[in-house]
């Protein structure tokens, strides 16, 4: 007690100092877990390739400077032209969400990263066989009831806003949605298909998604699965829709049989008329006999 | 816009061919017990409520101009006499006219005007064409103003409800706050005497200068006609026939007209208006009404195309046109007759075309009403010039079913009457009407007129 009395007056802000830093490396481990799950787990799982390649000893391969360049802004990297970076998107196509994460947070994510470190042996040839063993099945009833949860026709069991609200999907099936965030017509074959969606939905990175559903309770398996079915279906079917010029000269030509069958209602019931002046006979011969 | 204008007969009128409700469907159709509108009501004025589809266009009235007459002045000198050209009033453009009021006035372009009058429907084309004989060839006037109907169309037509009949002097007036430019009383009025003012967007048609008759005063027109034809006064009517005589059959239609009006002398006439509310100044003006003599006392005036069945409450005395020459089979001119009025048979004016226009095709009342005139010209004669025999004239009055003492007075009020004759106009008891429609205690003590507010277009 004497000791601590005696410090106090010059010492306080080292003190202070070694209290904050020991709170930050306190958390960290926690942290980055949490900043992973939250941020990365939609798309990335340690061991296995998802959207977005198996993580596991990136922390070998990547500087720790390059890593977190790359989790901030990955596009600008590739414009760049770095070339592991080209490299990467060349070989998964999907661009990687921007994260704007403080230099703090990145820190304590790349501390998380690298608890992966060891496994580098074992884990780097098996991945790729992993996702494509077990193809997902969706069923029309999965189809239909995703198109429900998007449109809104079935609320979210977690009462979140319904996914038409922010997105729009192009299909013969929906009317068009917002265009606050991005258009989701071609999104699965964008994410990687079922685990890349099922990742996002059942974490959304995105922060504007993640306001907008704070609160909520998460999307249900249940939920998750028709949504990417319907996705699914959205996108085989986007080809058709493009080229769906078909429906719309269809919709044309409605209109106009339907304008043209309106003049003949028109012309029918307002056929008694006055079509000229009364006057217009007399005015007529009298012009013709100047 | 020509609230009150004079026509002249044969013609087409003002707007052209106004008589002809095939075209223009206006005023009412008989309908079983009752009369509907032929050209408005719920259904058809739904239908066309946003496009009315039968009115006259500006060419049925006339294009308004003016003349540029600055141009006679201030032309660069040149060659030619400087004109002032024609300048629409509507789009401020150089106009060829066309037409204009009157532009068919005493027979002018008769081939166009005159030989489209309506009212040769009934007539033979032989009978058309003997009226263009030069011999024959005649014409008279049609003094028009809106005819304050006691079965006014134009007041049933209105989907905003702003016409409206004056309860105390039966004045059709159009609220011009309530007028929404439907314009279905121009279609449904079968005189066309309802304009559409393309400035306020609303409709207005005459008033017979209400302002004036509440302060005693003839209405305008009336006041300044030099003929001194137009007259005005009371008559007192049964409303409750209104409908009855709205419906009855063409050829007694004038009769059930007449029938309404009823006699101001009789006691239980007195004692139902006095019941009514109806002040003793109003029935004292009815018993001197000159209306009420031409129409009920001697029976000499017509109400204008009494087909159109809204009871038109302005009443003409027919045209008498005595031919003066004939040509006979031989082609021979003949300006002689056996006498001075070689009877109302050899009128120039066929009685098929007066009755087309005042008794709905019957043209026996108008054979009455013309010898009945025609008795007081020779009564007239015998009087002041004398050069008759008894037998002639006693002839003439028991063919006009009349006396020597009406002719006299029939003479005295169309030739010497003067101005309190013409106009009996009962003091107005405006205050008796507005307290039925407004609490006068509201302004009482307050100074000043109120505000007058300016019309304001649309909705």
């Amino acid at each position: 007690m004497k000791l601590t009395l005696t410090i106090k007056g010059v010492a306080r802000p080292i003190l202070a100092t070694i209290i904050s830093t020991s709170m930050v490396l306190g958390a960290n481990a926690q942290d980055g877990e949490q900043l992973f799950i939250r941020n990365c787990s939609a798309c990335h799982k340690m061991g296995t390739r998802l959207v977005g390649p198996d993580l596991t000893g990136v922390t070998e391969r990547r500087s720790e400077d390059w890593i977190k360049s790359f989790i901030t802004n990955s596009q600008a990297m590739v414009k760049a032209g770095d070339a592991d970076a080209v490299a990467i998107f060349n070989e998964f196509k999907v661009p990687m969400t921007s994260f704007p994460l403080t230099d703090t947070e990145l820190t304590a994510l790349v501390d998380y990263l690298k608890g992966f470190g060891a496994k580098v042996e074992t884990a780097d040839a098996q991945p790729t066989e992993v996702i494509e063993e077990v193809p997902i099945e969706y069923t029309e009833e999965d189809v239909t009831n995703g198109r429900l949860y998007f449109q809104g026709g079935q609320r979210l069991a977690g009462g979140g806003p319904s996914c038409i609200t922010c997105h729009n999907v192009t299909n013969d099936q929906v009317i068009p949605g917002g265009l606050l965030a991005k258009d989701l017509t071609n999104a699965y074959g964008r994410m990687g298909g079922h685990a890349g969606v099922a990742g996002i939905l059942g974490a959304p990175p995105f922060p504007a998604m993640t306001n907008a559903y704070s609160g909520k309770a998460a999307l249900t398996d249940e939920e998750i699965h028709t949504i990417a079915a319907f996705l699914s279906v959205a996108d085989d079917s986007s080809d058709q829709d493009v080229a769906g010029f078909e429906g719309e000269s269809r919709m044309l030509m409605w209109g106009f049989g339907g304008l043209i069958l309106i003049f003949i209602w028109v012309a029918l019931v307002w056929r008694v008329r006055l079509r000229q002046s009364v006057k217009e006979d007399i005015l007529k011969r009298q012009l013709r006999s100047i | 816009m020509w609230w009150n204008n004079v026509e002249t007969k044969p013609g087409t009128g003002y707007p052209t061919k106004w008589e002809d409700q095939e075209t223009y469907k206006g005023g009412w159709e008989k309908n079983g017990n009752s009369v509907s509108l032929k050209g408005a009501g719920k259904l058809k004025g739904l239908k066309n409520i946003f496009h009315n589809p039968h009115m006259p266009v500006l060419e049925d009235y006339y294009e308004p101009w003016a003349y540029k007459y600055e141009d006679l002045f201030n032309a660069p000198e040149g060659d030619d006499q400087p004109t002032a050209r024609a300048v629409s009033l509507v789009t401020g453009e150089n106009i060829d006219l066309k037409s204009g009021p009157n532009w068919d006035d005493d027979l002018g372009g008769s081939p166009d005007y005159g030989r489209n009058d309506v009212n040769f429907k009934d007539l033979t084309p032989a009978e058309q064409e003997s009226m263009f004989q030069l011999e024959q060839m005649s014409f008279h006037y049609l003094p028009r103003i809106c005819n304050h109907c006691l079965n006014p169309a134009c007041v049933a037509s209105c989907p905003s409800g702003a016409l409206y009949k004056r309860g105390e002097d039966g004045v059709v007036l159009i609220n011009q706050e309530r007028c929404r430019a439907w314009r279905m009383c121009v279609t449904a009025c079968p005189y066309k005497k309802s304009y559409y003012n393309w400035n306020t967007g609303k409709s207005e048609k005459c008033i017979l200068c209400y302002p004036r008759l509440e302060s005693g005063q003839a209405p305008a027109c009336m006041h300044s006609c030099v003929g001194r034809i137009r007259y005005l006064g009371v008559m007192l009517y049964d409303a409750d026939q209104i409908e009855k005589v709205a419906s009855s059959n063409d050829k007694d239609l004038v009769d059930a007209q007449m029938n309404i009006y009823l006699d101001p002398f009789d006691e239980n006439v007195i004692k139902a208006a006095k019941a009514n509310g109806i002040a003793d100044s109003t029935i004292r003006a009815a018993q001197q009404s000159p209306v009420y003599k031409f129409v009920k006392e001697w029976g000499i005036a017509l109400p204008l195309h009494p087909e159109f069945r809204t009871i038109p409450n302005l009443f003409y005395v027919p045209p008498m046109l005595p031919a003066m020459a004939s040509v006979d089979s031989d082609g021979v001119y003949d300006s002689t007759t056996e006498s001075l009025w070689a009877g109302i048979e050899k009128s120039r004016l066929p009685m098929k075309y007066l009755a087309s226009l005042f008794t709905a095709g019957d043209t026996k009342k108008v054979e009455d009403v013309l010898k009945k005139l025609l008795a007081v010209k020779i009564s007239r004669r015998q009087t002041t010039v004398g050069d008759l025999t008894e037998a002639e004239v006693n002839a003439a009055l028991e063919g006009g079913k009349t006396s020597n003492k009406e002719c006299d007075e029939i003479f005295r009020l169309t030739s010497l009457a003067t101005f309190e004759e013409r106009f009996v106009i009962p003091p107005a008891h405006r205050e008796e009407s507005i307290e039925m429609l407004e609490n006068t205690g509201d302004v009482k003590g307050n100074t000043g007129f109120g505000f007058k507010m300016r019309p304001e277009r649309g909705l």
